[in-house]
C-alpha cells in the first residue's frame, strides 16, 4: 500500500462529508418535523431550527390513533412467511438449474429472470382476478402467496448463480457414495448456500416490507392493511398534520433501516451478486 | 452434471412446485393481460366483449397516454443522465480507502432502504409550497418564486455551464494542437480560454437574455408539485435520491474487479489521473455500466409508487406515467380492457431492455 497524499485525504473527507450531509438532509428534516408541534410547524419556523419542545407524543399518536400499530404487525405477518416460503422454494428450483443438465434448463432460467423484470402492470389485472376467483382476495394468504410466487424469479436466479460457484465434485462424490438426489440437496447444497440465502433473505425482507402496489391491489379491509398502505391512508386522513405523517414515515422506515444497519454486508452483497456477475 | 436416462425426471421434481406457482402467478397472467387488452370488461361482471384493437386505437387518441409516455421518457432520460455519472463519481470517491470511509458509505446507503411510499411522504413535506423545507431554503436565500429559481438555473446553464464546458474542450484542443507539455502552461491555456469565454458569455447576456415567464399563475410562489411543467421533475428528483446510492453500489462492486496492478502499471507508464480514468478504469467498468443503465431504464419505466403516492398523476394528469395511468384506468375507472392495453404498450417498450438484460445473462454463461 502506498501512502496517500495529503491532497487526496483532504479531497476525500471534504467531499464525502458534503455528499453525506446532503443525502441525509431529508432524514434530518423528517426527524425534526416528527418531533415538532403543529403550531410550531405552521408558525413558518425554519426546518433547520431545532424543536422548541420535543413532542414524542406524535409518535404515540401515529402508533395508536393513526393505527400504525396494526399496520406494523400486519406487515410482519405478511412479510415473514413470504420470505421464508420463497427462499425455501427457490432453493429447490435453483438447485435443479445449477446442478443438472437437461433440456429447457436455459429456457426455464430465462423465464424466471424475465418474470422479475416485466412491468408489474402486466400482472395486476389477472392476479386481481385470480385471487378473487380463488377466494383469497382481501386475505393475508392472497398477498403472501403472490409475493412468494413472484419473488421466485429473482431468488431462483440469485441462488442458482451462487450454487454455480460451488464445486461440482462435492455433488458427484456424494452421488458415488450412493446419496439420493434429495439428500445431496438437503445435506450438501443447502448448507453451503446458506451465506447466499441469508443475503437474499435480508434483501427480500426489505423489499416485501416496502411493497405498496400489491397490497393496494389485493387488500381492502383496514385491519389487514400493510404499513405502506397504512401510511398513505394516514396521509389521506391527517393530510396537513405533517408532524404525524413524518412520525409515521419514520416508523415505517425503521424496520428496513434497522435490518440494513445490522446486516449491511449481506444487504450490499445481495444487491451486487444479483446484478453484477464476473 | 449428466443424468442417466432413467432419472430424467429428477430436476423436474425439484422444479415442480416453484414452476407451477410461478406459472400461475406470473407467466399465465402475462398472457392473460394480452388477451384482456382485446376486450371491454369492467373487472367484475362475467361479460367480456371482444373488441379487437379498439382499445389500442382509443389509446393512441388519448392525450393522457401521450402525456404519460412523454413523462416516462423524462424519467428514463433523467434516470440515466443523473444517477449514472453521479453514482460513478461517488463510487470513485468512496473507493479511496481511508479511515472512516465505511461510515460515509453506510450513511450514504440509507436512502436506498426506504420504500417509495416513505420517500413520497418525506418529500411531499419537503415540496410543501408554503412551509416546506425547499421553499424555506430558497426563501432564506432570497428567492421569491419558482420562476426566479428557473431563471437562475437557465442563466447558470447558458452563461456559465456552457462556456466552461466549451472552454475545457477548446483548452484541450489547443494544448494538443500546439503540443504544449508544461503543466503550468497547459493550465494557463485552459483558464485563459475559460476566462475569455465567460467574458464573451457575459457580453452576450447583455443583448440576448431569455426570460422565464413568471406571470403564469402556477409559477407564483413555489408550486413544486402543482406546476404542470415542473411536477414530473420534482418527482424524479425524489426518486433519484434513492437511485444514486443503488447505482453507486453497482459501480463499487465493478471497481473491485479492476485489478490494482493494471492501475499501478498505468501510473508507472506516466498516465495522469484523467488518462487513467478514461483508458484504464472506465473500460474495466463497462459490465457494471451496462447493468446499471439497464436496471435504471427498467426501474424508470416501472415508476409507480412515488407518482401514485405523491400526486396520483396530477395536477390534470401532468405528472402521469404509464404505470400510474394503467392503474387508474383499471382500478379506479374499472376499464380493465383499456388498462390492459396500456400495460401491453408499457411491456412492449420495456421488452427491448429486458432482452438486453437477458442477453447479458446468457453471455455471462459463456
Amino acid at each position: 500500500m502506498t501512502r496517500k497524499k495529503t491532497s487526496i485525504i483532504i479531497f476525500f473527507y471534504t467531499f464525502s462529508t458534503i455528499i453525506v450531509v446532503l443525502w441525509l438532509m431529508p432524514f434530518f428534516i423528517a426527524t425534526f418535523t416528527s418531533v415538532k408541534s403543529m403550531d410550531e410547524l405552521m408558525a413558518s419556523s425554519y426546518w433547520w431550527t431545532p424543536p422548541q419542545k420535543v413532542e414524542w407524543s406524535n409518535f404515540l399518536e401515529a402508533w395508536t390513533t393513526g393505527n400504525m400499530r396494526t399496520y406494523f404487525w400486519n406487515t410482519f405477518i405478511v412479510t415473514i412467511p413470504s420470505v421464508l416460503g420463497t427462499l425455501l422454494l427457490s432453493t429447490l428450483s435453483a438447485y435443479a438449474l445449477a446442478f443438472y443438465q437437461f433440456r429447457f434448463a436455459k429456457v426455464i432460467l430465462l423465464i424466471f429472470v424475465s418474470g422479475m423484470l416485466i412491468p408489474f402492470q402486466m400482472l395486476l389485472i389477472p392476479v386481481f382476478r385470480l385471487s378473487n376467483n380463488l377466494g383469497i382476495y382481501d386475505t393475508r394468504q392472497g398477498v403472501i402467496l403472490f409475493h412468494l410466487a413472484f419473488q421466485l424469479g429473482f431468488c431462483t436466479f440469485f441462488l442458482r448463480n451462487f450454487m454455480r460457484t460451488l464445486p461440482i465434485s462435492l455433488h458427484e462424490s456424494a452421488k458415488i457414495d450412493g446419496a439420493s438426489d434429495f439428500k445431496i440437496y438437503w445435506r450438501i447444497a443447502l448448507p453451503l448456500t446458506l451465506p447466499a440465502i441469508t443475503a437474499l433473505g435480508i434483501l427480500e425482507f426489505t423489499w416485501i416490507w416496502n411493497d405498496y402496489l400489491w397490497s393496494l391491489i389485493l387488500l381492502q379491509a383496514d385491519r389487514l392493511k400493510t404499513i405502506s398502505l397504512g401510511l398513505v391512508n394516514l396521509q389521506g386522513q391527517y393530510h396537513s398534520s405533517w408532524n404525524l405523517i413524518a412520525a409515521a414515515s419514520l416508523i415505517t422506515a425503521a424496520v428496513p433501516l434497522v435490518v440494513f444497519l445490522l446486516f449491511q454486508k449481506f444487504f450490499i452483497e445481495g444487491l451486487t451478486v444479483g446484478a453484477v456477475k464476473e | 452434471m449428466r443424468i442417466s436416462k432413467n432419472k430424467w425426471w429428477v430436476p423436474w421434481a425439484f422444479l415442480a412446485i416453484p414452476l407451477v406457482l410461478y406459472g400461475i402467478w406470473v407467466i399465465y397472467p402475462v398472457i392473460q393481460t394480452f388477451s384482456v387488452s382485446f376486450t371491454q370488461w369492467d373487472g367484475m361482471s362475467a361479460k367480456k366483449t371482444w373488441v379487437g384493437f379498439s382499445n389500442y386505437s382509443r389509446l393512441f387518441g388519448d392525450s393522457t397516454f401521450w402525456k404519460s409516455l412523454k413523462n416516462n421518457f423524462y424519467w428514463l432520460i433523467m434516470f440515466i443522465a443523473i444517477p449514472i455519472p453521479l453514482g460513478l463519481g461517488i463510487a470513485m470517491l468512496f473507493d479511496i480507502k481511508l479511515p472512516g470511509g465505511k461510515i460515509f458509505k453506510t450513511l450514504f446507503y440509507l436512502s436506498m432502504t426506504l420504500s417509495f411510499v416513505v420517500i413520497a411522504q418525506i418529500w411531499s413535506w419537503i415540496f410543501e409550497p408554503k412551509n416546506g423545507a425547499l421553499t424555506m431554503t430558497f426563501k432564506a436565500l432570497g428567492f421569491e418564486n419558482l420562476a426566479q429559481i428557473q431563471q437562475m438555473l437557465l442563466d447558470a446553464l447558458l452563461f456559465v455551464a456552457i462556456p466552461v464546458v466549451l472552454s475545457l474542450v477548446v483548452g484541450y484542443w489547443v494544448n494538443k494542437h500546439w503540443d504544449i507539455r508544461k503543466p503550468s502552461r497547459r493550465w494557463a491555456v485552459t483558464f485563459g480560454c475559460m476566462a475569455s469565454l465567460l467574458v464573451v458569455a457575459f457580453l452576450v447576456s447583455r443583448f440576448w437574455h431569455p426570460q422565464i415567464n413568471a406571470s403564469r399563475f402556477a409559477r407564483r410562489g413555489f408550486p413544486w408539485l402543482s406546476d404542470p411543467d415542473f411536477v414530473t421533475f420534482s418527482l424524479i428528483f425524489a426518486a433519484i435520491w434513492r437511485q444514486i446510492p443503488y447505482v453507486m453500489v453497482l459501480y463499487l462492486a465493478g471497481l473491485k474487479n479492476v485489478p490494482p496492478q493494471l492501475v499501478e502499471a498505468s501510473i508507472v507508464d506516466g498516465a495522469n489521473w484523467g488518462q487513467r480514468f478514461w483508458h484504464v478504469i472506465l473500460p474495466m467498468l463497462k459490465p457494471a455500466t451496462v447493468i446499471a443503465v439497464t436496471i435504471s431504464i427498467i426501474d424508470s419505466l416501472r415508476a409507480f409508487d412515488i407518482v401514485y403516492a405523491m400526486t396520483q398523476g396530477g395536477p390534470f394528469n401532468s405528472s402521469s406515467v404509464l404505470a400510474n395511468f394503467m392503474y387508474i384506468e383499471s382500478f379506479n375507472n374499472y376499464q380493465m380492457g383499456y388498462g390492459s392495453s396500456i400495460a401491453v404498450i408499457q411491456f412492449l417498450i420495456t421488452l427491448g431492455f429486458i432482452v438486453a438484460y437477458l442477453n447479458n445473462v446468457i453471455k455471462s454463461e459463456g
